[in-house]
């Protein structure tokens, strides 16, 4: 017994050194995704209205480009209005059921705080459980595919970025709907890869990527971005790497889609699974 | 003044300078100085190990907190604590050194502080990167990622430690 506590006080250091590390690594193994969420209620938001107010003040310094970004938009979207005006008399049988056919809608949300340095990034967004916002939702900003909801709490919820080393999404090449996944890399936050690209697509310089619709999280042809090089071959696939369409780092006013169908969907997918 | 206020402020001030500037620059993907390990370098030299673990520990678990990323800080700067005095007893040199002290240019010499903020840190930043990515593939750009990491945080704790005794 004298021994024993000898022993306790001789390596007490090593050992206070071990509960320590120890403790570090159960908190970061039991809150993995949602961390910032957490954070968020068990501090009573006081670090994120902190970083909140970083953002803020970065955001000012971004207004011209935001407004240049929602000018072009706005202008798109008018296109858009008049080309239905100009329609509708020469094809009076369609019945433009807007109601019944309506698959996504979206909830406007701007960024809260943002990482594009880690290896693992998230984002936080300024739109939580109150506003309807629930894990799995897709993310999108003006100019392309942002990331997936991970974790809500009433006011924010916490979003992981297209650059997150876990973050897949099913692809294709626009014009010849060739799919594959896309991931990040971890190196450069303006590119992303595409993988399993089948070796006969034919795939250029410049080429459009978007989303599919097989994940039911993202719309279809969703914009991921361009084909930045020559494609590589590995193994029986092809990889691309693609210049991300949105500039993450810029990151300020984001679209949350909510997909109507997707419990439906997913509910009979799994069904089938379980066969 | 009173040596705990001044840590007390050393503490705050270094949190504060971490979350809202340095991690809002970022110089690329590569590059991601941590500076407030300089709270961990700049303990007095004569204080007992158990204390400085204490300290590391909550160092990490304040930083932590404000980056959202449990437990990665905290890892970091317990590991750091772990290793400062055995890095303390390698890197003193012939001239005794006043326990009670504050490691700083002024004290130890630029050449010496250099080489011991240095080695802290390189400690930190290899924990640090390896535990936030928490996977061997890719050992060589984490590796590179926290060396050159290490180069511009020890600038950065150099640079600030020379502002300090300056005024």
């Amino acid at each position: 017994m004298r021994s024993l506590l000898n022993f306790l006080i001789r390596h007490m250091n090593l050992i206070l050194f071990l509960i320590l590390e120890g403790i570090a690594l159960v908190m970061l193994s039991s809150t993995h995704n949602y961390h910032s969420s957490v954070a968020a209620d068990v501090f009573g938001g006081l670090t994120t209205r902190l970083s909140a107010s970083v953002e803020n003040v970065k955001s000012f310094t971004r207004l011209r480009q935001v407004n240049r970004q929602l000018a072009f938009e706005n202008a798109m979207l008018r296109q858009k209005l008049e080309g239905t005006k100009r329609i509708t008399p020469a094809t009076e049988t369609i019945v433009n059921d807007t109601v019944n056919k309506l698959y996504y809608s979206y909830i406007t949300a701007k960024v809260a705080n943002n990482s594009v340095n880690k290896q693992k990034n998230f984002f936080t967004l300024d739109r939580g459980l109150s506003s309807g916002v629930v894990n799995g939702m897709a993310v999108v900003s003006p100019d392309g595919i942002a990331g997936v909801i991970v974790a809500s709490s009433q006011n924010f919820s916490v979003a992981m970025s297209v650059l997150n080393l876990n973050f897949r999404q099913s692809v294709r090449i626009k014009k010849n709907n060739y799919f594959g996944s896309m991931s990040w890399p971890g190196k450069n936050y303006m590119y992303v890869e595409v993988t399993e690209i089948p070796l006969h697509a034919e795939v250029a310089v410049g080429d459009t990527i978007v989303t599919t619709g097989f994940s039911a999280l993202f719309p279809e042809n969703i914009m991921i971005g361009t084909v930045e090089e020559e494609p590589v071959m590995g193994g029986d696939f092809l990889t691309l790497k693609v210049k991300l369409s949105t500039d993450m780092k810029r990151l300020t006013y984001v679209y949350i889609i909510k997909s109507r169908y997707k419990g439906e969907r997913m509910g009979l997918e799994a069904e089938v699974e379980n066969e | 003044m009173n040596k705990t206020i001044k840590y007390i402020i050393l503490f705050i001030g270094l949190v504060l300078l971490q979350i809202l500037l340095f991690n809002n620059i970022q110089f690329s993907g590569y590059v991601n100085p941590y500076v407030y390990v300089m709270f961990i370098i700049m303990l007095p030299l004569g204080m007992p190990e158990w204390a400085v673990l204490l300290l590391s520990f909550f160092t990490g678990l304040t930083v932590d907190m404000f980056c959202g990323t449990f437990g990665v800080h905290t890892a970091a700067t317990v590991m750091a604590g772990f290793v400062r005095p055995y890095l303390l007893s390698l890197n003193i040199t012939s001239e005794a050194i006043n326990p009670g002290n504050t490691p700083s240019v002024k004290n130890n010499g630029l050449r010496w502080f250099i080489v011991f903020t240095f080695s802290v840190v390189l400690i930190h930043h290899l924990t640090l990167f390896y535990v936030e990515v928490f996977r061997f593939s890719g050992f060589f750009r984490t590796l590179l990622r926290a060396l050159l990491s290490t180069v511009f945080t020890t600038f950065f704790i150099v640079l600030i430690d020379l502002f300090r005794s300056r005024r």
